[in-house]
This record gives C-alpha cells, structure tokens and sequence, in this order.
C-alpha cells in the first residue's frame, strides 16, 4: 500500500491541475508593465455560456493601462473553477484573466537640444 | 507646474506580494506606481524633477504610515531581495532615456573619444529590452557591452543585484554605470560619481535639485546598493560601438560524440585556452567575446553543452529582429510546478527529464545577431529555479566537482550547471570580487530537491575551504558570518556608506527589509 502513495499523489495532481486551463497571447513585441511584477488580475464569469450572460458585459475595459495598450492577457482557470463549472453543467463559468500593460511610448530624444542643460 | 497628482497610484494588496516567478511572497501593505507624466514630455531636467517629487510624495506617505518602502523593477529576483512588509514603488513605467552630448561632460572626464560618444542617461524603470532597442538602432549605433542572458530587468533591479553575463574579459552591468541619480529618502537627492571617474558638468546635477557627491567609495556602495540606500531614479552608462555576434552551440566533437566534462573540457574551463579543446578551437583563430559551458549533472559523464560567440562587425542595413517567434507547442504556465512537484516524487525521472528538456531548448544551428537579439526578454512567468556560488577561477573545478558531489549525494536534482565569466568589479558587494570570477549559475526547476541542493552549497564550499560569493537576486544561503566572510572590510565600508548617505535612522528603517536583516547587513 505504502509504495503505491507517490504513484495515487501524482495521478491526482496529474488529475486535479490537467482541469485547469491556460491560454496566453502577447504582443509579439512588448514591454508589459503590471502591478509590481504581478500581473494585473480580474475575475469573470460567464453564465449560460456564450449565447447567455458575462459578468463583463460585452467586454472588460482595462482601465489599469490608462488607455494604453494590452501587452499580454492570460485566461486562467483553476481547480475551484473548474468543478463550479462541472457541478453547474457549464451554466456558471467562472475563470481569472491575468494582463499586463504595454508601457507608454516615451517620445525617443531629439536632436534639438543644443545647451548643456539636461 | 501641471498637477501631476495622478502620476502616483496607490493599490493596497490584501493577498501576499509574489516575484514574478511566483517562487516567494511576501506580505505587503500595497504598491505605489509611478507614472511618467501623461503630456509625455521629452525626457530631461523637468521630466525628471517631475518624477522625483511623485516618488518622494509616496515615500513621505509611506513613512507618516510608519511602514517601510522599496523600489521594485520587473520582480524578477528570486531572493526576497525586493520584498517589504510595507510598501513596495514600482519604478518600472519611467523609461526615460538620452545621449549625453559632449558639451555636458565634465572636462576631467577620463573616457577616450569613443566613450564620449557612448553616455547615456537613463530612467530607474528602463528594461534591458528597451535600451537594447533604443541604443542599437541606426541613429544611435551603440550596444551594451554585457547584460544578463535575459534581458527583461529594470536597469536599476538588475544592476542592483549584481546582473552580470559571460562577456569574456568584460565585467557585469553594473560596472557600465558611471553616474547615480540617488533619492535618498523623501526629501535628500544625491548625485554620485567616482572621485577618480567624474562624468558631467556638476551644474547639470544641481538642475535636478541633488547635492554632488564624487567619492568611490560612496559610488561603490550605491551602484550594487540592493535597494538599500533609497530609490535610484536615473543613471548614467557607458555603451560601446554596436556589434554583431555570431553564436555557435556545440554538444558534440568531430565523430559525434558528445561532449563530456573530460580533461579536456576541464582544462579550458579553468583557463580559458579554447585551443587545447578540439571541437573549441576556432578555425579563424578568434578569442570568442562570449563563453558559456552547461552541465548537464545527472548524465554520467557529466554532458557539456557550450555556447561560444564571436564578435564580427555591424554590417551595413543589418536590422534586428526583436520579435518573438511564434511558440510550437510547449510547456504551459503551471507545467514546471508540477513537473517539479513530481520528480521531487519520483527522482529517477530527472536524468530523462533533463534529456527531454536539453534536447527541446538546445540548438544546435549558429546564428548571427546584435547583443540585444541573443538575448530572450519574454520570459515565460513558470516557476523556475536559479542560484549561484562564484569563486575565483582558480577554483572553478573543485568547486564544480563540490556541485556535482552535493547532486551524487541528494540528486538526482533537476538543475543544470551554467558556467560563466566576469571580470572584477569595484563595486563594494558585488558578487564579481575576484580578478576573474567563475559564476555557476544553477538553473532548473523549483522543488524540494533543488531547494535543499541550494542549502547545502555554501556549508560544501566553507567545508572545502573555497571563498566565495552568491547572486544577492538568486537564492542563496546567505548568513551575517557568511557576508562577512565573502566582503570583510568592503561590508563595512558598505554599512558606513548607508550611515553617510542615509544619517537619519529613521530613513535607513525606511529601506530596511527582512532580507537584510537576516543578511546582518541592516546596521
Ligand atoms: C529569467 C531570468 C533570467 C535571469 N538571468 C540572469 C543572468 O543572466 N545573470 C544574472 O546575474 N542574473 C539573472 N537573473 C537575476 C536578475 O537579473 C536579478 O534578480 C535582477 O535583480 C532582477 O531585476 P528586476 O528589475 O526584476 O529587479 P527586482 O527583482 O524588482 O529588484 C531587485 C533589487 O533591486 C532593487 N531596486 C529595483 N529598482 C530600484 C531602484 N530604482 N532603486 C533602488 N533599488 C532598486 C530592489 O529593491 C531589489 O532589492 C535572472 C532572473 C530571471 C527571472
């Protein structure tokens, strides 16, 4: 029984982080900026799925970036989420997006100045 | 003066902060970020000005709390070396950046002609990345001369820590720095030089409200300064001429066998004498500018996979591709945990492991690049491993056959051996102490074996009798008796520079941390 633990704890962990989900885009060029190194975070649900309701209505306006641009959005849903999904048949669907910001453009510096001033 | 209120953000965080490997956390009160101005001004003296009083606004804020305060840049280390119980200013949005021109110099200034041409000043919050674009391109034509092998840090968290690559005869990132641009607390701005290296025109440094200070020791204290002695806003660094490299990896020899740790491979490691390797010998007879052997420890004999680069000139209409390449299929965000998670189950997976991975990640085919393409940025945000032991390069192999003795007795761990080269630096902590320092750096993935091989090295290197040093941003097994042991005098002179630079002890609790104090370097 004993020697068979380590192989019951790896299927399990096998079993329990394959229901999670990941799904990552990015810019193929970026700068991205979040909160201290962590990435930006916000829940979402959706209920009765795409033909149904969002907890984002049609969509979730990064304010975080000021209106600057998305650098990268990652879709995540973990174990908890996943088994509300399950037990609810898919009706309430609830997941985490991680984002960062691109950075402002900062305007390149210019051959105009002249004086010895900074 | 615009109300530049909105420029400083204050989010309170219930949860613990994470670094961005998602390896450690800790328990702040919240982060204060800090904008560049909206009206996005050119970079100079008033942008500056306008940002140094956002920062020390969240500074003063943080001490009427009674809560200390850091700067943090991409949270990239992988020691709590960022960390704080309360504040953390995140300075990685300001990424102002200019070329000094000559008539801004200071007349003493000691650099040749070329050098002149090469100073830039540069905000706290610039990526590698970014500088890499910026000075590369063909306006500027310039290049760093080193970096890390990632290049997605702040300038100021990477140098802080020591950051350092494998540029032969070329010492770390933090020795490019010839100028600081210091806050000292919510109301004290420094601007520091070398005494025996003055850079610009000291009326220059008073536009921006900051005393003058041309002292070594002082420099050499803030430049590796661990976010100690307040929040560094802008710097100044040497570049060189931009170059291209041409980079081959070799894992195997002539007949296709791979390349081992043998006598041979021994030897060029311990001195650098690429001929006595057969399958390392240049054909043109050039000194490669970059030199990095990996180890793979859990083949037996240990297998060695090298990267050798060689610096050619820039060819005209050369354009470098910064992109990232579309991903083939690989690994997701959580699969080294659980990788990880496993083979701390079952360890007779990792040599396999090991294989898998090497083969997926080692090419094999050269390619011609700037520095700033060599270099990945978009590092994945999966949990990985990494820490280091350096020793003077007499040392390189006991200290290698000490690694691979700790993985006999506890492996098989899932790390590799990264072996690289820096020259010595004057800066009083920094990790490159030795005329020529050999760094290991161990990388892998993060589990219970790799976290318990990274205890035991420093007690292995004390038992052996080798002085050495550690990444202050990786892991490490720093005590107080280990500090003092690797810095003596320069810890001290370290320490005195805090009290000099920082006199109210009200300001040194200030960027006081956790880590410090378990380091004894919080006097
Ligand atoms: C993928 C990856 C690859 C790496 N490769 C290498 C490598 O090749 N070589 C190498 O040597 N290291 C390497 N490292 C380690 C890394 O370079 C260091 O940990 C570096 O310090 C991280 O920079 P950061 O901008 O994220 O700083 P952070 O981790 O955010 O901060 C590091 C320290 O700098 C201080 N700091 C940050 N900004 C300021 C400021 N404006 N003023 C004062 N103090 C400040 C912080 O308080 C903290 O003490 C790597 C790390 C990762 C994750």
């Amino acid at each position: 029984m004993q020697t068979n633990t380590p192989y019951i704890i790896m299927a399990l962990s096998l079993l329990l982080n394959g229901s999670c989900a990941s799904h990552t885009i990015r810019a193929s060029q970026f700068d991205p900026v979040g909160n201290a190194g962590q990435p930006l975070e916000h829940g979402t649900l959706s209920i009765a799925g795409r033909a149904g309701l969002s907890s984002d209505g049609t969509g979730y306006p990064a304010l975080e970036c000021r209106g600057g641009d998305l650098a990268e959005v990652e879709f995540r849903r973990n174990v908890g989420q996943t088994v509300l999904t399950l037990l609810t048949l898919g009706i309430v669907s609830p997941a985490t997006l991680y984002f960062y910001c691109e950075k402002q453009e900062i305007p390149p510096p210019c051959d105009c100045e002249t004086g010895d001033g900074l | 003066m615009p109300n530049d209120d909105a420029m400083l953000d204050w989010i309170p965080q219930a949860v613990p902060w994470k670094n961005f490997h998602e390896t450690l956390t800790a328990p702040i009160k919240g982060v204060y970020n800090v904008w560049y101005p909206a009206d996005l001004p050119r970079y100079g003296a008033d942008t500056i000005n306008r940002c140094t009083h956002q920062i020390q606004r969240a500074l003063t804020e943080a001490k009427v709390s009674g809560i200390t305060a850091r700067a943090v840049g991409r949270g990239w280390s992988l020691s709590d070396v960022p960390a704080t119980n309360g504040a953390l200013i995140d300075v990685s949005r300001l990424s102002g950046m200019k070329p000094i021109r000559q008539n801004q110099l200071d007349p003493a200034y000691p650099g040749d002609a070329d050098a002149r041409e090469g100073l830039w000043l540069i905000q706290a919050g610039a990526y590698i990345s970014e500088i890499n674009r910026m000075i590369e391109s063909d306006r500027f034509e310039r290049s760093l001369p080193t970096s890390g092998a990632a290049n997605g840090q702040t300038i100021v968290g990477a140098t802080a820590t020591g950051t350092h690559g494998s540029a032969l005869g070329v010492s770390a990132l933090h020795d490019q720095i010839v100028a600081i641009h210091l806050l000292a607390g919510d109301s004290n701005q420094f601007w520091l030089e070398r005494a025996s290296y003055p850079v610009l025109k000291p009326s220059l440094a008073a536009a921006l409200g900051a005393a003058v200070i041309r002292d070594d020791a002082l420099f050499n204290a803030v430049v590796v300064g661990l976010g100690a002695f307040g929040i560094i806003h802008n710097v100044i660094i040497e570049t060189r001429p931009r170059f291209l490299l041409e980079s081959v990896n070799i894992d195997s020899d002539g007949t296709g066998a791979k390349l081992t740790l043998d006598a041979a491979m021994r030897n060029v490691i311990e001195t650098l004498d690429f001929d006595g390797h057969p399958a390392l010998q240049s054909a043109t007879g050039l000194q490669p500018y970059f030199f990095q052997p990996i180890i793979d420890p859990n083949s037996n004999p240990p297998e060695v996979l090298v990267t050798l680069m060689y610096e050619k000139p820039w060819t005209t209409g050369y354009q470098p591709d910064y992109n990232m390449a579309a991903s083939k299929f690989g690994p997701g965000f959580d699969f080294l945990s659980v990788i990880g998670q496993l083979l701390d189950i079952y360890q007779d997976g990792v040599p396999l492991f090991a294989q898998i991975a090497i083969a997926a990640l080692f090419d094999t085919n050269s390619r011609t690049g700037s520095w700033g393409e060599m270099f990945g940025y978009k590092t994945p945000r999966t949990k990985v491993a990494s820490g280091t032991v350096a020793v003077p390069l007499n040392r390189a192999l006991e200290t290698l056959d000490q690694l691979i003795g700790i993985n006999n007795a506890i492996g098989p761990t899932p790390v590799v051996f990264g072996c690289r080269y820096v020259k010595k630096s004057p800066a009083l902590l920094a990790m490159n102490r030795f005329d020529t320092t050999f760094v290991v750096s161990i990388d892998g993935i993060f589990n219970n074996t790799t976290l318990q091989f990274f205890d035991q090295i420093p007690q292995k290197m004390e038992q052996a009798g080798i002085p050495f040093t550690q990444h202050w941003g990786k892991t490490n097994g720093y005590t107080p008796a280990r500090v003092q042991n690797a810095y003596g005098a320069d810890l001290t002179a370290w320490t005195d520079a805090r009290h000099q630079l920082l006199p109210d002890p009200g300001d040194r609790a200030l960027f006081t941390n956790d880590y410090m104090i378990q380091r004894g370097i919080d006097a």
